[in-house]
């Protein structure tokens, strides 16, 4: 239990760590390169979790397959820098952003950490539920996923492909229309 | 017969949208007998309502169809028959259809004269609606639709941005009357659970408790509502600019029907005001008030039709004076006359302007009587009539009010009725005042405005054709045979309103004596003041600089004192705001970063020049709000 | 390996609604491939189809009786889905038909990619407003709000359109973080992410702030109130609502406005009327206030606007705030109120758009109140539908959009609300005035380019190194405004509706109680 939340914690400090990263460097490969580190220790969680295919899922598409694409679309880009340079003009809204961040999460915090604990049947029902049963240890992790998509949970599998459609034919719209521009 | 109501308000409305859809590729003749036709036939349905509802009791209701019926609260587009809206259709459709052919002859030179007759049939069906709505939410409709006829009737000449300033005035006016209503509408139906005339004010006694406090409140709404649209204080400013509309609209909304919905409303909700004492009580403050306050500006004005604007409020004030000591019947019977004698005088003040090209500086007038005997005459019976002079119509419907308030003060003994007496008394000797002022400065003495030369070169001030001066010689019989439906101890009126209304108080024996010579002799004693200083010496107009004058002639300043007080406010407000979000907190300067830039810079921009930002920043600010709240309560 | 869940054919069944637009997405993208570039705008018949089937389907849902859970409880079918359903439907077709001559005037190429994402965000809007549990509340959140950022985007060349979809794009994820982190707590509160089971829950627990499951639970439901208000546009998670209205393609603005808006609203009542039930006492405070914000706020803010799709989008912040007084009332009466809000919101609000949408085909620009000037005179039948939406909007008695807030205010005054209806009353009575500013500049004041006007600006443009196009469009707002076929239809459908809903609305005003559950 309580290596679990070392690891828990070590892994916590790193996600927290990284995303800051992500919006306070100001080259935006350093910015990449903090997502990468982000999306991966959210694999850790998953792997804390018990959650090995997903985990595997997590870095291999997110770590692995999407991050090199921002990478390349960055490097691409970066000739530009000067778009990327923050001005100073917006610090007050930056520091009201910050406060207000810092009273959100302490204010959320105090609400979550002091006496609020997991009902016990709340638990229970948690882990008749199939999302348990994805996790439990021992049995064939992948398998009971792809069973669990396909029967409880096939409706919103199934409503992701729309998404996916409608991702890609954005993907179409704007890539074919700056193309066509360039081409002016 | 009475089956046929429906049609009553089917036929103007018909005739709205003809005239509003397709009037302008109609010839005129057909825009006139649509117009005037719709009207004169549901004056004919008022009276075969009239005679087939009789003496009958019961209100008579017919369902047109299911409304807003939600569970087993039932509201019907529904029309309700009874007495008191009987008398009102008749008043509504009569005057209207008088002034309707009036409008023939006085619009017949204007460019939009279809549109005009279009909104007048609007007004019709609105008014119509108002007085025969057979529960609270179908009368809204009523109230809001003459709110809008107003508007756009005084707006009609809506390149005079005087008249767009009235309209928009009295618009405003008659949206806080609006609210007040609404407001009413949503405690009654918290209150009763329905809306419904019959299950609400003809219910069983006791649904409305004195001293209940929603009630109270209720009916303090109501009187919210009633103030706005009958121009009665501290809600009258928009009275008096709202002459700048032609001169048929002010006899038709703002002197005979549309500013008598407030009296109708008080009428119709008798079982809520009399359960509301300080509300009633209010009610006669506010009448008293307004009826003395609008007599005395109404005396030095200079303004022909701003006179009888003045007038006409301070005649609703009598009516509610009357209805806030039980007489309803006394203020619907006053209701009529005024209609019949109001209408008369601002028809011939229309016929008087009319012959002027536009005049209405009463400066610039006198000695029409010889050139404009139609007008003359009209004035005449119309102002006697005001004065309260017999045996003219106003006589015998004012001394009811006074009458009736001088024996409930008796009955009571409240010397609170006795001071609203009082107030009745000293306001019917500045009646005769003003009207007659009104009356010797403009018909008498020499002529003082500018030669009116026709393109002959001959001196062009003429009398109005005839489909002006018909409608005048019947509202003149009107103003004079009006009244002896409600000669005291006869009273056929009250009678016949007595099961809709109850039956007001009346002075009996010699009391009345009294009283009726009282009421003669304050008329009389107002008219001889004019007399005196009007006609007596040729009248010369000379600046005033006595306060007190300035004060009347300002109409206490009131006008002044809404500017300075919530129109400047509201406007500099508004404006500030406007820099506010527009230029300052949101995105005013994003519209000067022009140019052609492909997405991801224009949205890189975008996310640095901060605006985006903004936004995100006011959700943050929101959730806090919402999370401290929640934590806070922990 | 024994599954608590298999999927059967009863399921299936219950798609019937979500089946032929999915079906004719399909096909409008296939169809698009083989149709020759000037025939495209024959795909929009594709896609009324789909909406025409979907209604279709509607229809025999709500014929059927039964179970109204399937797929595990992911969504349900109940009559409150299918009241939600059909207006989405009803606004997604009037749009369609709308879009043609729009997007040929905005010189849109991609026309099988425009009606492919529509009928996309149209089944994102369906899956909410039946969505049983918050995966699927938030798979339909993204499904309708994916295809909309890139619609936002969609005309070519305008700084303003990539300006909307980018704002919609970023605020709205960064809104979805918050329901997203709603949903998670309140999972890990109850134990389950179907509605019903967490209602189940609820009932069967005693709530308290301070120990057990409470914190967790309060914590999420203030987050999904957020990320919910922000679909909703409610003060002060309003701020995108303008601009991204602004630089959208009319049409789908129209869609957006009362689409987004009903989906939303739906999802609502749907977790807090309904789910959160039990435990009115610990988020009404929180709707309440909003309500009241975004009532006053929405209407003072929508007075100052020169720009009428602006303005329109304040004033959709405005009705917003009137539904969520519908919403704060929490019981069945106020949710009544609030479908029939939505009902006649959706034809209005869509008729008000369709409207501009026809006179910016005239006009680069956007609608600036100047550009209705003398609009009667020019094109009676488009002013006459105008003000038909206009007088609605602002629910003057008698006009269809007091039926709504009629039911609305009258919810909260039977339940003892009354302070609501109060400034409900008050903020609408106020909200009359800029409605009729646009009705007065359109019937009472002269068109801007009526003979000698009009030659001088001409010059005038000319002069400025404008091109003589851009003159002669300019010009183009003084002469009558054609308009195309399907927008014809499409205004004569919502002014037909809107008139009859303020006549004879007894009929809707039930089917929306039956669909809270009311008799």
């Amino acid at each position: 239990m309580s290596a679990n939340i070392l690891a828990f914690s070590a892994v916590a400090a790193l996600a927290i760590a990284s995303g800051i990263g992500v919006i306070a460097f100001r080259n935006a490969i350093y910015s990449a390169l903090s997502l990468i580190v982000n999306l991966l220790s959210l694999a850790l969680f998953y792997l804390i979790l018990n959650g090995m295919f997903i985990a595997a899922a997590q870095v291999l598409i997110y770590a692995g397959a999407i991050m090199v694409l921002f990478l390349f679309v960055v490097t691409m880009l970066s000739s530009d820098k000067a778009e990327l340079q923050t001005s100073d003009r917006i610090s007050w809204q930056r520091l009201v952003g910050v406060i207000a961040g810092i009273i959100f999460a302490a204010a959320a915090s105090f609400l979550l950490l002091v006496h609020a604990q997991i009902a016990p049947d709340a638990a229970a029902q948690g882990s008749n539920n199939l999302f348990t049963q994805i996790s439990a240890p021992g049995s064939g992790n992948t398998e009971a996923f792809g069973m669990a998509l396909f029967h409880g949970f096939l409706f919103p599998f199934e409503v992701t492909s729309a998404i996916i459609v409608a991702a890609i034919l954005g993907a179409v719209v704007l890539g074919r229309r700056s193309r066509a521009k360039s081409e002016d | 017969m009475l089956a046929y109501t429906p049609l009553m308000l089917a036929l103007p409305l018909a005739g709205f949208i003809i005239l509003g859809a397709g009037g302008n590729s109609l010839p005129k003749w057909l825009v006139n007998l649509i117009g005037c036709g719709s009207v004169a036939l549901a004056f004919i349905l008022a009276l075969t309502d009239f005679f087939a509802y009789g003496a009958s009791s019961a209100p008579y209701d017919i369902v047109l169809w299911r409304w807003v019926t939600s569970g087993t609260l039932e509201i019907h587009a529904g029309l309700l028959v009874d007495k008191l809206s009987i008398i009102m259709t008749m008043v509504v459709t009569g005057v209207g259809f008088l002034i309707h052919i009036y409008s023939i002859g006085y619009m017949g030179e204007d460019p939009a004269y279809e549109r005009f007759f279009a909104f007048m049939n609007f007004f019709i069906t609105a008014m119509l609606l108002l007085v025969l709505a057979d529960n609270f939410l179908f009368l809204l409709i009523g109230w809001a639709g003459v709110g809008l006829a107003s508007f756009l009737l005084i707006g009609f000449w809506w390149r005079k941005p005087s008249a767009v300033k009235a309209a928009q005035k009295a618009f405003v006016v008659n949206v806080i009357g609006d609210f007040g209503l609404m407001i009413a509408i949503f405690l009654l139906v918290g209150k009763t659970g329905s809306l419904n005339f019959t299950d609400t004010l003809f219910a069983r006694a006791g649904l409305f408790s004195a001293g209940d406090q929603t009630t109270t409140i209720i009916a303090f709404m109501l009187l919210i509502a009633a103030a706005a649209k009958s121009a009665q204080l501290p809600l009258h400013v928009w009275l008096p600019d709202a002459m700048e509309g032609p001169t048929p609209v002010s006899a038709l909304i703002h002197a005979a029907t549309m500013v008598t919905a407030g009296v109708y409303l008080v009428a119709r909700c008798t079982a809520i005001f009399s359960a509301a004492p300080y509300a009633l009580e209010t009610v006669g403050i506010m009448g008293g008030a307004s009826a003395l306050f609008a007599a005395t500006a109404a005396l030095f004005q200079y303004d022909i039709k701003r006179v009888l604007a003045y007038s006409t409020m301070s005649q609703l004030g009598y009516m509610f004076m009357a209805e806030s000591v039980g007489a309803n019947s006394a203020a619907i019977f006053h209701l009529t006359t005024h209609a019949f004698f109001k209408a008369l005088l601002f028809m011939s003040a229309g016929a008087v302007i009319h012959a002027l090209h536009g005049e209405q500086d009463m400066r610039k007038m006198g000695g029409l009587r010889k050139k404009l005997p139609v007008a003359f005459w009209s004035f005449l019976i119309g102002g006697l009539a005001l004065a309260g002079i017999p045996p003219f119509a106003g006589f015998w419907s004012k001394d009811a009010i006074l009458g009736a308030i001088f024996t409930q003060a008796g009955a009571t003994g409240s010397a609170w009725e006795y001071v609203l007496w009082m107030i009745g008394v000293i306001t019917a000797i500045l009646t005769g005042l003003y009207i007659f002022r009104l009356i010797f400065v403009v018909f008498y003495g020499s002529y003082r405005g500018a030669e009116q030369k026709s393109s002959g070169g001959r001196f062009a001030i003429h009398e109005a054709g005839l489909a002006m001066t018909d409608p005048m010689t019947a509202l003149l019989a009107l103003s004079i045979i009006g009244g002896f439906d409600g000669v005291p101890g006869v009273d056929t009126i009250g009678n016949y309103l007595q099961s809709a209304i109850g039956l007001s108080p009346a002075a009996q024996g010699s009391q009345l004596v009294i009283l009726l010579f009282v009421g003669v002799l304050a008329a009389a004693g107002g008219i001889f003041i004019a007399w005196q200083l009007y006609l007596a010496r040729p009248f010369r107009f000379t600046p005033n600089k006595n306060p007190l004058y300035q004060l009347f002639a300002n109409a206490y300043y009131i006008d002044a004192l809404y500017n300075a007080v919530i129109v400047q406010p509201i406007v500099q407000l508004g404006s500030g705001l406007n820099t506010l979000l527009e230029t300052w907190t949101l995105d005013g300067g994003s519209r000067a970063i022009a140019g052609g830039v492909d997405l991801l810079s224009r949205a890189l921009r975008k996310l640095q020049s901060g605006y985006a930002r903004n936004y995100a920043l006011s959700i943050v600010i929101g959730a806090l709000l919402i999370v401290a709240f929640v934590v806070l309560n922990h | 390996m024994n599954f608590i869940y298999t999927v059967s054919n009863a399921d299936w069944g219950h798609l019937l609604a979500l089946a032929p637009l999915v079906v004719t997405t399909a096909l409008t993208m296939l169809i698009d491939i083989f149709l020759p570039a000037k025939a495209r705008s024959a795909l929009v018949a594709v896609a009324l189809a789909g909406v025409a089937g979907s209604g279709a389907g509607v229809y025999m849902l709500y014929q059927s009786s039964g179970n109204v859970l399937a797929f595990n409880g992911m969504i349900t079918t109940d009559h409150l889905a299918l009241f939600g359903s059909v207006i989405i439907l009803v606004t997604t077709f009037l749009s369609l038909l709308i879009a043609p001559g729009y997007i040929e005037r905005q010189g849109v190429a991609q026309q099988g990619e425009y009606y492919t994402l529509v009928q996309l965000a149209a089944l994102g809007m369906l899956l909410l407003t039946s969505a049983a549990s918050l995966m699927t509340i938030f798979l339909g959140i993204e499904l309708l709000s994916l295809p909309l950022y890139i619609l936002c985007a969609f005309s070519p060349g305008q700084t303003k359109a990539y300006e909307s979809g980018m704002k919609y794009f970023m605020l709205s994820a960064f809104a979805s973080g918050f329901l997203l982190y709603g949903m998670a707590l309140t999972y890990g509160a109850t134990g389950t992410t179907q509605l019903a089971g967490i209602q189940n829950f609820l009932a069967n627990h005693q709530f308290t702030l301070t120990s057990g499951f409470g914190p967790y639970f309060i914590m999420g439901m203030a987050l999904l109130i957020i990320g919910l208000s922000f679909k909703v546009s409610a003060i002060p998670f309003h701020a995108w609502t303008p601009d991204v209205y602004e630089g959208a393609p009319t049409p789908i603005t129209a869609m957006m406005a009362s689409g987004t808006k009903t989906a939303a609203f739906v999802v609502f009542i749907r977790l807090f009327t309904e789910t959160f039930g039990s435990v009115t006492a610990e988020w009404q405070g929180i709707i309440w206030a909003l309500a009241i914000i975004t009532t006053i706020g929405g209407n003072i803010l929508a007075a100052t606007q020169t720009n009428v799709k602006r303005m329109l989008a304040y004033s959709g912040v405005a009705h917003a705030g009137y539904m969520l007084i519908g919403v704060a009332v929490a019981n069945s009466l106020g949710t009544a109120g609030v479908l029939t809000y939505l009902a006649v919101y959706a034809l209005m609000n869509t008729g008000a758009f369709g409207v501009l949408s026809a006179l910016e085909q005239q006009i680069d620009t956007n609608v600036g109140l100047d550009d209705l000037r003398g609009l009667a005179s020019r094109s009676p039948l488009l002013a006459a539908a105008m003000a038909i939406f206009l007088f609605a909007l602002a629910g003057i008695p008698g006009a269809a959009g007091f039926i709504g807030k009629y039911t609305v205010f009258y919810a909260a005054a039977v339940s003892g609300h009354i302070e609501l209806t109060i400034i409900g009353v008050l903020a609408s009575a106020a909200g009359f005035f800029y409605y009729l500013r646009v009705i007065w500049m359109m019937y009472f004041v002269p068109p801007a380019g009526s003979s000698a006007e009009s030659e001088s600006l001409h010059a005038e443009i000319i002069s400025a190194g404008g091109s003589a196009a851009a003159a002669k469009v300019s010009i183009a707002t003084a002469a009558a405004v054609a308009l195309p076929v399907g927008a014809t239809i499409a205004l004569f459908i919502a002014a037909v509706g809107v008139i009859g809903f303020g006549i004879a609305p007894a009929e809707i005003i039930q089917l929306a109680r039956n669909a809270a559950g009311l008799p």
